[in-house]
């Protein structure tokens, strides 16, 4: 659940405790990505986990790339203002965790072990037979990938600089050296590895975070009669944001879900088919727990700033560190800084691993490069090109998160919307829809991207602004699917055997 | 087409037409109309139900019992939803709370949130020995038979 960037400064409550508890996070990251290089020797070790991973680690793996710092930061300032309106962004997860599973882990495990897809865009090039829909598959994810991961950098350099101290420039460069490092010497292998290290510790972190603010409050009833006393919008069914604002956020983020290629990714590494039966219970239950912080911290403060135990907060952003100055103890800080830490760099690892592997291996294919298999040590040669990518599209990333606050956020905002405008017609629906064509997955993926794009430079430069409630990457994800549907229904072109496409015809493997 | 592939794509094109016509009113008008947030509600639950029909098609598991899953799943969310939008403002103090929450809150919050997070990862447990294991039955062969040599694509980029 990547949405809104980290904007500004957070301060640092826990003093040498948590830098101490920081610096240990780092070592272990560190031995991770030494484990991780020793193993990596082709492309498909790099980008594919080498297809290796059970169910546990899949699960982990996928939660802790899903929630990013907004979990921990963005999310209870957004519950502190906006109230009941921010649920609306983590509720899908009730479905996501299964549907994603339940609509893409055996198309696209299937893909990986028959077609030797690696990528998401690739299964979306094998699906349609379609080098366009490959490229432009790849490209739709690039362009959302790099605010996506700038935005992340720029949060990353803030919690540096409050746990170390070192200037805000200085923490978004020693941030992304930190995961670059590990990204490049042990790919995605070290990442997933690393995920479920920082999903335990983002997991820990949560549960201990969620059970001082319910103590704070008197327990949930508590905090609801408190804040109820006083702003009865705040725990409306919509909070503040008004049922369409909600549902709106309800719709993006559940149907956009199947559409977020850190995620899908994951499908394709699995050691078997038979890893995916508990892999949505335990992603579920990883999500549930790590979760808890979000819901519980942004209502906690409401309450405490309702009862006068702490003053109105200057920035929404200052929900967490201010509830950790005035309701954890300070040993427990340093675990929810690194839980943040943890948050941040599992989903720009994963971010950079899908990008990487777009530079790498499905552009080139798109303009009419052949690849090579995976797997074989030919692919050593993709493997290095891999990690050239990945340095690449980390250093510009971390160069961007450098611009003036307001065009980060402008990158990163539409990134979720984006991936889902693009990646849910022609992924999600056409791996389940024998009826999809390719002309329809490109223009569908091109609609997505025109949209998106337009709308938000609209509205960012203030020359249109949709109503309250009405945001562009739900339009977005409307016109895309629209145009999806209907040009595959009208346009079904007949085979190369003459006969249409339909399910009928589809031989079963 | 199977008919459970067409019910799938019904539901998601209609799910998503529903929200679209949702945006649109709200659009039009400047401010969304009071039936705005029940279509975008109904769409909403539509879409996310029709691209479950739609993996459990490609799974092969349309059964009685998957197909009352999902329906069922489609009534809770729409009823969930529905009661939160039917019911007038109760928030103010001394308001009715439910397991913690204001009584509107909590049927979204429980009904949305928590039903389907405890049925669905077991119903897909439980129908996965029934499934296909890591089938593509959505994928045809002459489409992408050769997708791995790019010389036998048929468009470029």
């Amino acid at each position: 659940m990547t949405t809104a960037p980290q904007s500004a400064a957070i301060a640092n409550v826990g003093g040498a405790s948590t830098a101490v508890t920081m610096a240990a996070y780092f070592v272990v990251l560190a031995g991770i990505a030494v484990w991780a290089t020793r193993r990596t020797r082709t492309s498909a070790d790099f980008f594919v986990a080498g297809r290796s991973l059970g169910t546990v680690v899949l699960g982990v793996s996928a939660m802790a790339a899903t929630l990013s710092g907004f979990t921990f930061v963005g999310g209870p300032g957004l519950f502190y203002s906006a109230g009941a309106t921010a649920l609306f962004i983590v509720l899908p997860a009730s479905l996501t965790n299964t549907l994603g599973a339940w609509a893409l882990a055996g198309p696209l495990y299937e893909l990986s072990r028959t077609r030797d897809v690696i990528t998401i865009p690739g299964a979306i090039g094998a699906r349609y037979g379609s080098r366009a829909a490959q490229g432009w598959a790849a490209v739709a994810i690039l362009v959302a990938l790099v605010g996506y991961i700038a935005t992340n950098f720029l949060a990353l350099g803030y919690v540096i600089d409050a746990v170390f101290g070192t200037g805000l420039s200085a923490g978004i460069w020693a941030g992304a050296i930190v995961v670059v490092g590990y990204s490049v010497a042990g790919g995605i292998l070290a990442g997933v590895y690393a995920d479920v290290f920082q999903g335990t510790v983002m997991a820990g972190a949560s549960v201990a975070a969620c059970w001082f603010a319910l103590r704070s409050g008197g327990g949930l009833g508590g905090i609801s009669r408190t804040i109820m006393g006083a702003d009865a919008a705040f725990l409306s069914p919509w909070g503040a944001g008004g049922a369409m604002t909600a549902l709106s956020y309800f719709f993006v983020f559940g149907v956009g879900s199947l559409a977020q290629p850190h995620i899908s990714h994951k499908y394709l590494m699995a050691r078997d088919a038979r890893q995916f039966r508990w892999y949505p219970m335990v992603m579920t239950v990883a999500m549930t727990l790590t979760l808890l912080l979000y819901l519980t911290v942004g209502i906690a403060v409401k309450a405490m700033v309702v009862r006068g135990a702490m003053p109105p907060l200057a920035r929404n952003d200052d929900a967490m560190p201010a509830f950790l100055l005035h309701a954890v103890p300070v040993g427990v800080a340093g675990v929810v800084f690194a839980g943040v830490a943890a948050a941040i760099m599992s989903t720009v690892n994963s971010f950079l691993s899908v990008g990487a592997a777009a530079i790498t291996h499905d552009l080139p294919r798109a303009f009419g490069r052949a690849g090579r298999a995976a797997g074989t040590a030919a692919s050593a040669t993709d493997l290095g090109r891999g990690r050239v990518s990945t340095i690449v599209l980390a250093l510009g990333a971390a160069a961007i998160a450098h611009a003036p606050g307001a065009q980060v956020a402008f990158l990163g905002v539409f990134g979720y919307g984006l991936f889902a405008s693009t990646l849910v017609p022609a992924l999600a629906i056409g791996l389940n829809w024998p009826g999809a064509t390719a002309p329809a997955a490109v223009a569908s993926i091109v609609a997505g991207l025109v949209v998106t794009l337009g709308g938000e430079s609209l509205n960012y430069l203030g020359v249109y602004r949709l109503p309250a409630g009405v945001p562009w990457s739900g339009v977005a994800l409307v016109v895309s699917t629209l145009l999806f549907v209907g040009a595959s229904a009208v346009g079904r072109a007949p085979t190369s055997r003459g006969a249409p496409r339909s399910a009928g015809s589809t031989p079963r493997p | 087409m199977p008919a459970a592939t067409r019910t799938g794509i019904v539901l998601v094109t209609g799910g998503v037409a529903a929200a679209g016509a949702a945006y649109a009113a709200a659009a039009g008008l400047g401010t969304a109309p009071a039936w705005a947030p029940w279509l975008l509600a109904i769409g909403a639950s539509g879409g996310s139900v029709g691209l479950f029909v739609l993996g459990a098609a490609t799974r092969g598991t349309v059964t009685p019992r998957v197909t009352a899953l999902l329906a069922g799943l489609f009534v809770v969310l729409v009823t969930s939803f529905g009661v939160a939008l039917a019911l007038g403002p109760r928030e103010g103090p001394g308001g009715p709370l439910l397991l913690g929450l204001p009584l509107r809150l909590a049927v979204v919050f429980y009904g949305v949130g928590f039903v389907p997070l405890l049925a669905l990862p077991l119903a897909y447990a439980r129908t996965f020995p029934a499934a296909r294991d890591g089938a593509a039955a959505a994928v045809p062969r002459d489409a992408g038979d050769d997708a791995r040599g790019s010389s036998q694509h048929t468009d470029h980029a």
